[in-house]
């Protein structure tokens, strides 16, 4: 016994180690971003690895008025947050009712949602190009909402689902005897009970939703529309680029979730995990 | 369920609100051309063209929007095909050109654009005709290809600008004996390889400019002619001058090499002239544009031009027409050049940057001047396609997972699977 | 049980009315599409030009015609070492930090919280540094090689086909791990105490204790991971597409299905226009592939799992 906690010891030493050395490769490429966000062009070019030497500021203030960042950020926020209420309580009820209820072709529905868990969006893109276009939504923010809560639906309804069958039954017939009918139950006994797997779903389609240029790419073409991802690739020239204002876009597109996550990084991870490991 | 109630209500109004937003309206009296560009870093000089065009005619406003080049076709296509195209649009000459020109969705402006035929080299065009021999376009910026050198370098290592091809390995070879690296290049990029090498900067005197190519096009000979293999050759002659690591080098790396001097030679396209001295306004430099075999001899050089092209089913027909006329000027024209820092066929510009001077000079000295002929218009129309062929097979050869040879024989295999002429 | 069979009746209005949002949003914009992708499939289509049908002809060129079949098995080839490997680099190792994060460490709520990190940053932001890190000149990862007197290992990595796709599973992990690690640390804290403490009186060592007790009664998450990371990997292609380019350099190296369809079906940027018919049919294909697997899987193991 004594061996072994010496070994122990000396083990205990090198897994710090181990540990620390690897937070650091996830720590400091980011801070690379965020030196390389506040040199000139011409610094970037001669050390990009270096601290910078003086501090460019103004790179952000292009980006964030001339390069239109401020609308960018606003778009953002309005088709992420849009997106994932709408993807909240269109899943939440439907999960609600697949787990709830017995049916005729609950079973079927059930996996018919879940099969759009394989479907990446990205395979579709152009009969859904057309589809939007003959809705006459082409170039608003209502393609990226409907798009957005539309491949967000299966991850959510898998996993609210799982949390709904886990409720015990006894408090939805104490509800149904008191008298309450069926959408009291779900939207005051039920829903509230399931928080965790709602603030996963948020927080999972969230990070998606904000972090993804795909779709803006294809659906939205004027400027004062543009989300950030979208709003970013407008520094990657065909041959030329300003790296000091990608850095610095860079640094704004990834500083909204890094923000949040630095301050809820427990309900981030709780949600998230707890959700997977139910499902 | 006045709490649920208030829900929907919420979700209603959110939903008007979005339907709403789709019938935009723009000020009234007044039309609007949209217009696309894969150049993203032309958008500021664009939008002084654009100013200069709208002080002449008021009325049109014109509204341009460049994409990420990756993604520009795609998006393209799909607002094409979903009916919202834009009502102009930049094009590459050639393959995109006759893909849109040949089904239908281009404008042809023979006879609409006067100036074509007078500000313009009729070998500038044959890029801008679609496969009926209408001209659907008006080319743009073009570039010149050739090697960029560090003069400070130069004078270090005792060397002068290279006269032909022995001459620029001459050099090389000097400046890695004096310990530097001579080439900035790297392919990790496989375009670079393909457009500013072979296409651009040597190939044309390679293949004498459309001696081969054009026999390849009837069939009389293919990718296995001995000429073919030997323009590989000579090409896979630089790699010894290339910096350690090459294959890992992406073409930003190599404009980070040269401007920041930690090579002394960088093959590339004349459109890097403001970037560099933008990047590194210490940097000496100039280019030595067309190598041939011995000093003084013939050379051929490439200009591929882009062009701005017009949708069929545009709103405003007699608008666009006018832009495009604006386009054709020689205003623009020099416009264009003095603001992009970059050259135009339009005839008659002055050029006032030494190297555009320079590079004039060789055009008009060059036994030939031709478009990128050897990967892009005809062995690009099937797959698989010239273009990839091309980029990986040099990619390969520079790795030395290939020979001239052998990657001459995987573009000719590829070709053969649907090019006619070459299927006996 | 008897008052749910009570329930199994026709369908009432408030079920319909639970579902129906879901349902349409859900139908209209994501099951829609795709049934038009498989119609798609059976058409020669170049997007501009005119539709031609070819029943399954596309299927056809693409598992018999030159180079395409060579390209979609060097793609499969890709996407299934790159899930392989991912299994081994992600997965393993995120399960060996959770079981270590799950002992009393100390700052385990950091390393947690550091280790996750990666996952809410933008695919863009992570394949744009780690090429920086790659790079065969200035980057950090050769300079560190070299400073610890590793230079001989030093190379081009995302240029070397040898190292290419592995350099892209190894940053796809760095990004992803927090998720394994998590999913794996909440399950191993699921399990009730007594078992270890059992395991640990009886003096089991510490891989007796992972191997017998704490792997099996995961197992459930382990399925899990492993057919989210099959799903992720079969349809892998933002961060090759950032790092490598839609020709999946250096000469198709890295070419996965993601980047092989978006090529066939879009084209390249200068090059052919692309043939959304048959684009459309590799997307069937892939689908098929994703859900006959991970349907096999879930069968299999859901044999498998260990109550408790």
């Amino acid at each position: 016994m004594v061996n072994r906690s010496r070994v122990g010891s000396l083990g205990r030493i090198a897994l710090y180690i181990l540990l620390v050395a690897y937070g650091l490769t996830i720590v400091y490429p980011l801070f690379i971003m965020l030196c390389n966000s506040v040199k000139t062009g011409q610094e970037i070019f001669a050390n990009p690895f270096s601290l910078p030497s003086s501090f460019a500021w103004d790179n952000y203030s292009y980006v964030w008025s001339v390069a239109s960042f401020n609308a960018y950020l606003k778009n953002s926020v309005f088709v992420t947050v849009v997106s994932v209420f709408l993807v909240l309580v269109v899943s939440s009820s439907a999960a609600f009712a697949l787990a709830r209820y017995r049916f005729t072709g609950n079973t079927f529905l059930y996996l018919f949602f879940l099969s759009g868990l394989m479907l990446p969006i990205r395979l579709g893109i152009i009969p859904l190009f057309v589809l939007m276009k003959n809705l006459n939504l082409l170039d608003t923010y209502a393609s990226l909402i409907l798009t957005y809560t539309a491949s967000a639906i299966p991850f959510a309804v898998f996993i609210l689902t799982g949390f709904f069958k886990a409720l015990p039954k006894e408090l939805e017939y104490a509800a149904r005897i008191d008298g309450c009918n069926e959408y009291r139950i779900y939207y005051q006994i039920m829903l509230p009970l399931v928080r965790p797997a709602l603030a996963t779903v948020a927080i999972f389609n969230f990070v998606q939703t904000w972090n993804d240029f795909f779709i803006p790419l294809v659906f939205i073409s004027s400027d004062h529309l543009k989300t950030v991802p979208l709003g970013m690739t407008n520094f990657f020239g065909q041959y030329q680029t300003d790296w000091n204002y990608l850095f610095a876009g860079l640094t704004l597109a990834t500083l909204p979730t890094l923000i949040m996550y630095l301050f809820m990084s427990k309900q981030f991870i709780k949600g998230l995990t707890a959700g997977a490991v139910k499902g | 369920m006045p709490k649920k109630r208030g829900l929907y209500a919420v979700i209603f109004l959110l939903a008007l609100l979005l339907v709403l937003q789709t019938s935009v309206v723009y000020g009234a009296g007044k039309v609007q051309l949209n217009f696309w560009s894969l150049r993203t870093e032309d958008v500021p000089a664009y939008q002084k063209f654009i100013k200069a065009f709208e002080a002449k005619n008021p009325g049109i406003t014109v509204k341009f929007t460049a994409y990420k080049n990756t993604e520009y076709r795609n998006i393209l296509k799909t607002a094409i095909l979903g009916g919202s195209g834009p009502d102009l649009f930049w094009s590459s000459e050639f393959t995109m050109l006759q893909e849109y020109a040949d089904n239908g969705y281009l404008m042809p402006l023979d006879g609409k654009v006067p100036a074509i035929k007078t500000n313009f080299r009729p070998g500038d065009l044959e890029g801008v005709k679609g496969s009926d021999g209408k001209i659907y376009g008006i080319p743009h910026g073009s570039y010149v290809y050739g090697v960029y050198y560090n003069k400070n370098a130069f004078k270090k290592f005792g060397l002068a600008e290279p006269q032909s091809w022995p001459d620029l390995i001459k050099v090389a070879q000097a400046i890695k004996g004096a310990g530097a690296v001579p080439f900035a290049q790297g392919t990790k990029d496989s375009w670079t390889l393909q457009e500013c090498m072979f296409e651009g900067a040597f190939g044309p005197t390679f293949l004498r400019g459309r001696e081969w190519y054009d026999a390849a096009v009837k069939g009389k000979t293919n990718f296995l002619d001995p000429r073919f293999v030997k323009a590989l050759e000579n090409l896979l002659d630089l790699k010894p001058f290339f910096p350690a690591g090459f294959e890992g080098i992406s073409y930003t790396d190599t404009q980070m090499l040269f401007t920041q001097e930690r090579a002394a030679m960088f093959i590339g396209g004349s459109w890097e002239i403001g970037f560099f001295e933008r990047m590194n306004p210490k940097l000496d430099f100039d280019m030595a544009i067309g190598f041939p075999e011995t000093k003084g001899g013939p050379y051929w050089l490439a200009t591929p031009a882009n062009c701005t092209v017009v949708n069929a089913k545009t709103k405003h027909p007699a608008e666009v027409i006018k832009f495009m006329n604006f386009l054709a000027s020689k205003e623009f024209g020099q416009m264009y050049s003095s603001e992009l820092k970059t050259m135009t066929p339009i005839l008659g510009v002055k050029y006032t940057h030494p190297i555009f001077a320079k590079a004039s000079r060789r055009l008009d000295e060059a036994k030939g001047v031709v478009p990128f002929l050897y990967s892009y218009p005809v062995f690009n129309r099937e797959e698989p396609a010239g273009d990839v062929l091309f980029a990986n097979g040099l990619q390969a050869m520079f790795a030395g997972k290939k020979t001239p040879k052998q990657v001459a024989e995987d573009i000719q295999n590829g070709i053969a699977k649907w090019y006619k002429p070459f299927k006996h | 049980m008897n008052l749910k069979a009570k329930q199994k009746r026709p369908v009432q209005t408030h079920i319909v009315v639970f579902i129906i949002p879901a349902l349409i949003i859900y139908t209209v914009f994501v099951v829609y599409p795709f049934l038009v992708s498989f119609r798609l499939s059976l058409y020669d289509w170049k997007g501009l030009g005119p539709m031609i049908y070819v029943g399954l002809g596309n299927f056809v060129k693409l598992f018999t015609k030159e180079p395409f079949n060579q390209q979609f098995f060097n793609a499969l080839k890709h996407n299934i070492i790159f899930f392989v490997v991912t299994m081994v680099v992600q997965n393993l190792v995120g399960l060996v930090l959770a079981i270590i994060l799950s002992r009393r460490i100390k700052g385990s709520a950091v390393f947690q919280a550091v280790y996750f990190l990666p996952v809410t940053l933008s695919l863009v932001v992570v394949g744009y540094l780690w090429t920086l890190m790659l790079n065969p000149m200035w980057g950090t990862v050769n300079l560190i090689l070299r400073a610890v007197g590793l230079g001989s290992l030093a190379r081009p990595w995302l240029g070397d086909p040898h190292t290419a796709l592995l350099a892209i599973i190894f940053v796809n992990a760095w990004q992803w791990i927090g998720f394994p690690l998590l999913v794996f640390l909440a399950s191993i804290q699921g399990i009730p105490d007594e078992f270890f403490e059992a395991a640990r009186i009886d003096g089991a060592s510490e891989w007796h204790v992972a191997r017998y007790i704490t792997v099996p009664l995961i197992l459930p998450s382990i399925t899990m991971v492993t057919i989210m990371t099959f799903i992720g990997t079969m349809n892998a292609f933002d961060i090759v597409y950032t790092m490598e380019g839609i020709l999946g350099s250096p000469f198709f190296s890295t070419d996965v299905l993601g980047t092989f369809f978006y090529r066939t079906a879009f084209g390249t940027v200068w090059g052919t226009p692309g043939n959304l018919g048959f684009g459309s049919a590799v997307a069937v294909v892939m689908f098929l592939m994703v859900l006959i697997v991970s349907y096999t899987w879930l069968r299999i193991t859901r044999k498998h799992e260990v109550q408790y």
